[in-house]
């Protein structure tokens, strides 16, 4: 027989071992807080706390009863981790970005900061995991009396209790991290999942090969009931646990915290995913063959929940038996530890020191007091914890098998999941809902499955149990409003996670959420949109000032915000970033109020200032979306003004258009006018001649002469009106070739000199030596140079007429002015004359159509020229024709 | 985030294959298909029940554990999901003397 004082020896050489290790690990992360024990291994060996000592004995003793159900315990957490990229990843994210201390604290910031509902999930996670505490205690008292024999059950008990209080107080309180990490508590449970899983394989592998021969053996002679259970093993039964064990491995508090809680870096999650559900595979891979080969060698009495100790222990391998023992206390305590601290951590900030600080509020606490005050509070929590699963232990009389009341503690935690994935995927759950829901769950929980777990006459009679309160059968615990025939936890999950998820969803639809609800609502759901990463966890001056910049930048404009900032440092004197300032605050507060308005500038600048709660990347982020807002806003302006533009220049273009038809519809009567007077006479002077008979023959002739006129006359004006529209339309080609302007002007002259006023007129030419050429059309430069000249003397009322034509070469060109003394063209006859059918004032009836300058300007313009009316200084006008030299 | 098509085709696969292992997981393990194997048989010795339940949990494991790498790497790179972090500064936007 193994003997009581090495046993004990052992035990407390392991404890001195597990604390050494914690010791060192907490100093050796204080002073490096990287390295080998923030690896994903270390991590994921923490999140086997899962296995506890329900695990270690009582699978075992479930296969034993039930077959191969017992796996659905690891199968649910299996495809929880497998499909770890769906859910566990968001959890992470969400309880890194906002810094989540626990479950009932995301849960209840998600549902805008509810004191209410932090409370309700701290109180369900209590009552929930008092049973499961109470089970550990259960398991280590069972397996040390199998040792020592006769040692009193409800001693041994206390004695494990408070040595694990003392355990928890000392690691788990022993400083207060920001986040809430406990390195050397996690450092310790990994060593003890090594240890445990270590010992049931030896188990396992002593049974297997030791005692039957080899797994064919032990499968040989097995009735295929043993494996099926008693039901039908693939029922709702199976889908019920698989269900449950997957919620349990997100919800249960001590999860919760070593997952998401405890999680250093995001990436560990990924190595977890498959090396998580290796560890289970590799603690229940000998589970069965142990039940198996206890059935067969152990007598019938015997317990099959303690096969994996008094097998070893009737086979006399004492130091096998140690060994088990010691992965059992390990599986118990490492549970317990991790499930003190999440629940005391619950415990402490949802309700010992919101109530503390109300009964301080007044007096004049610092920030010590409320360092110590919280610490207090823990460790009485933790104490009052362990007292009650001690309590549970006592009271249930440790006679139920631990399968079961391990599954009670799970239906209770799984009444967090609807509120859980309502928050984190839907944004319309409300606090009211998730408060309904949880409420109603909680209810039906304990009267389903809870109260009636005491069994005996604790808290329901018997006669409650099998024919309900006062007799109405109807609402007898286990077959509620009839629904008899189930079993008792398939009914229980279905009435308490069914009513609280329907709760949940309804209410959620009838009710509105606060703002603070709707934007942690935001925050949450789009956790992968909105944060990268953890905030950092620095809290000084300087870091205000750093995200107040980042905020400027975001808001502001790069360039503008580091204007703002070195004036702001200026001010106070310093390089660099100011420092923050009421006053820092208090102008950038104006100065964001101008991008984003008053409110919003407000709650950001006082979040950073250390008044709000919500996380600085998430404002960020508003400052992003609202950046983006603008630049949208900005774009359909650009596009708008744009369009404002276009049409603009379409009203434009429709009046030049206007007038464009206006001036056609004034060319149309000129010309039919100035063909009408032509035609006219004609006409008449015909009529004349044909209708009268004896018409002198010297009328006779004037009369046919004057037709002759006008008919030349009609020609001609045809002919310029040909041409005009032809130079105007540009179909017009002109041969331009080499010329001498001063021989064109002498042309010219001579072409006139047959007009009678010519004789009067002095001409005077002016200009260079003659070898300056021109690029002209001669017939053409011909006819715009008679047209001028004829003008001037035409149209010289002098009593001494002169002509001065002067020629001069200008860069390029070849310029010509002609210059009278008849007073020339005052500037507002200038813009008109070049129109059609236009004439000078001077002109008199029947000087022309008025279409010799137009024409004129159309050649040369033809000819790459110009004809345009200068004037000097004195008021005197001239017409110059450009021309290029040759 | 207009280039997320454009990063993301590699981390598409990985994620529908993360979604693929958990639906096929749950089929294969809940009824009915897992009623199919509760065959009074054995196989190597062992009953068809047990060795099918075994063998699917082991090909879970192996399945997440090829996809782990490629995901990882997908939220490294993934524009919404990056760990790159949108709350710091790019460096060369840090404010003078910083």
């Amino acid at each position: 027989m193994l003997s009581v004082n090495l046993l004990l020896g052992v035990c407390l050489g392991y404890v001195i071992l597990l604390f050494a290790v914690a010791f060192f690990v907490d100093r050796r992360s204080e002073r490096r807080p990287a390295g080998w024990l923030h690896s994903p291994v270390v991590y994921t060996l923490s999140i086997s706390v899962y296995c506890t000592s329900w695990t270690f004995y009582g699978a075992v003793g479930s296969a034993a009863r039930n077959g191969l159900e017992f796996v659905t315990i690891y199968l649910g957490p299996t495809l929880v981790f497998v499909g770890w990229w769906w859910l566990l990843r968001k959890l992470v994210r969400i309880g890194r970005a906002h810094r989540v201390t626990s479950i009932a604290d995301l849960i209840s910031s998600r549902y805008g900061k509810s004191s209410s509902l932090a409370v309700l999930i701290t109180l369900i996670a209590v009552i929930a995991v008092t049973p499961y505490i109470a089970l550990q205690l259960q398991s280590v008292t069972r397996s040390y009396q199998v040792i020592a024999g006769d040692a009193d059950a409800m001693t041994t008990a206390f004695w494990v209790a408070a040595g694990m209080a003392l355990f928890t107080i000392l690691f788990g309180t022993r400083n207060l991290d920001a986040n809430e990490r406990h390195h050397g508590v996690v450092a310790a449970i990994a060593l003890e999942a090594i240890v445990k899983l270590l010992a049931l394989i030896a188990v396992g592998v002593f049974v297997t090969y030791g005692i039957a021969d080899g797994v064919a053996d032990v499968f040989e002679n097995v009735h295929p009931d043993t494996i099926r259970g008693t039901t039908d093993i693939f029922g709702p039964r199976w889908i019920t646990l698989t269900f449950l064990s997957a919620t349990a491995i997100i919800c249960l508090p001590r999860q919760f915290q070593v997952t998401v809680v405890e999680n250093v870096e995001e990436r560990h999650l990924a190595t977890a995913s498959w090396l998580f559900p290796l560890y289970l595979f590799g603690m229940t891979i000998f589970i069965m063959p142990i039940a198996l080969v206890g059935l067969q060698v152990m007598p019938t009495d015997a317990n099959p929940d303690l096969f994996v100790l008094s097998i070893p222990l009737a086979h006399e391998r004492h130091e096998l038996a140690l060994f088990a023992f010691l992965g059992g206390f390990s599986s118990a305590t490492s549970m317990v530890i991790v499930a003190a601290i999440a629940v005391s951590t619950m415990v402490s900030n949802h309700i010992v020191m919101p109530m503390a600080l109300r009964l301080l509020h007044g007096t004049h606490a610092v920030i010590g007091d409320v360092r110590n005050l919280l610490l207090i509070s823990r460790r009485i929590s933790i104490g009052i914890i362990l007292c009650l699963g001690f309590l549970y232990f006592h009271a249930s009389g440790g006679s139920d098998a631990l399968a079961a009341i391990g599954l009670i503690a799970f239906v209770g935690v799984a009444q967090f999941l609807p509120s859980l994935l309502g928050g984190i995927f839907w944004r319309g759950a409300t606090c009211t809902g998730a408060l309904a829901g949880l409420g109603v769950g909680f209810a039906l929980w304990a009267y389903t499955l809870f109260l009636p777990s005491f069994g005996g006459d604790v808290v329901f009679s018997t006669a409650t149990l099998t024919q309900g309160p006062w007799g109405i059968s109807l609402l007898r615990p286990q077959a509620l409003l009839g629904l008899a025939g189930t079993d008792p936890l398939v009914h229980a999950v279905i009435w308490s996670v069914g009513g609280n998820a329907l709760t949940f969803l309804i209410v959620s639809c009838l009710t509105q959420a606060s703002n603070l609800e709707r934007f942690q609502a935001a925050m949450f759901v789009n956790v992968f949109r909105a944060s990268g990463g953890a905030p950092s966890t620095i809290a000084t001056g300087s870091h205000d000032t750093e995200d107040l910049f980042i905020l400027a930048q975001r808001i502001l404009g790069s360039e503008p915000a580091r204007k703002l900032f070195d004036e702001l440092a200026e001010e106070q004197g310093t390089t660099g970033l100011p420092l923050a300032s009421d006053a820092v605050f208090a102008r950038l507060e104006r100065e964001l109020a101008g991008s984003i308005g008053a409110a919003s500038a407000h709650a950001m600048v006082s979040r950073i200032a250390g008044r709000e709660t919500v996380g600085m990347t998430d404002l960020i982020d508003i400052a992003d979306e609202t950046q983006q807002l603008i630049e949208t806003s900005r774009q359909l302006s650009d596009k708008s003004a744009e369009l404002e533009q276009t049409a603009q220049q379409l009203r434009e273009v429709n009046e030049r258009l206007r007038t464009l038809d206006a001036q056609k519809d004034e060319f149309l009567s000129q010309i039919s006018h100035e063909l009408r007077t032509p035609m006219t006479a004609i006409q008449s002077f015909s009529e004349t001649l044909i209708t009268t008979d004896d018409i002198a023959p010297g009328d006779r002739e004037r009369f046919v002469s004057i037709i002759h006129d006008e008919s030349r006359r009609l020609t001609r004006l045809l002919d310029e009106l040909l041409d005009i529209s032809r130079l105007e339309s540009g179909t017009m080609e002109l041969q331009l070739t080499k010329i001498e302007p001063q021989a064109a002007i002498r042309q010219a002259l001579d072409a006139m000199s047959t007009m009678p006023q010519v004789a009067k007129v002095a001409v005077r030419i002016d200009g260079p030596a003659d070898d300056v050429f021109v690029r002209a059309n001669g017939d053409r430069i011909h006819q715009v140079l008679l047209n001028i000249l004829s003008n001037a003397v035409k149209y010289n009322d002098s009593e001494t007429p002169e002509i001065a034509i002067s020629t001069k070469r200008h860069g390029r060109h070849v310029m010509i002015d002609v210059r009278d003394n008849g007073g020339g063209v005052s500037r507002d006859e200038a813009a008109v004359i070049f129109e059609k059918f236009s004439r000078g004032s001077k002109s008199g009836r029947g000087a022309g159509a008025g279409l010799g300058l137009p024409i004129s300007r159309s050649i040369m313009r033809a000819m790459d020229g110009d004809l345009t009316v200068e004037f000097d200084a004195d008021g005197s006008s001239c017409f110059r024709l450009k021309l290029l030299a040759a | 985030m207009p280039d997320q098509d454009m990063t993301q085709t590699p981390g598409r696969r990985a994620r529908d294959r993360a979604m693929a292992i958990l639906l096929v997981g749950i089929a294969l393990l809940m009824p009915p298909v897992a009623q199919v194997f509760l065959v009074d048989d054995h196989i190597l010795g062992l009953p068809i029940p047990v060795l099918y339940i075994f063998v699917v949990w082991g090909a879970l494991i192996l399945g997440a554990m090829m996809i782990s790498g490629p995901l990882k790497k997908s939220e490294a790179r993934g524009p919404g999901a990056g760990a790159g972090g949108n709350g710091a500064p790019d460096p060369q936007e840090r404010p003078p003397g910083d």
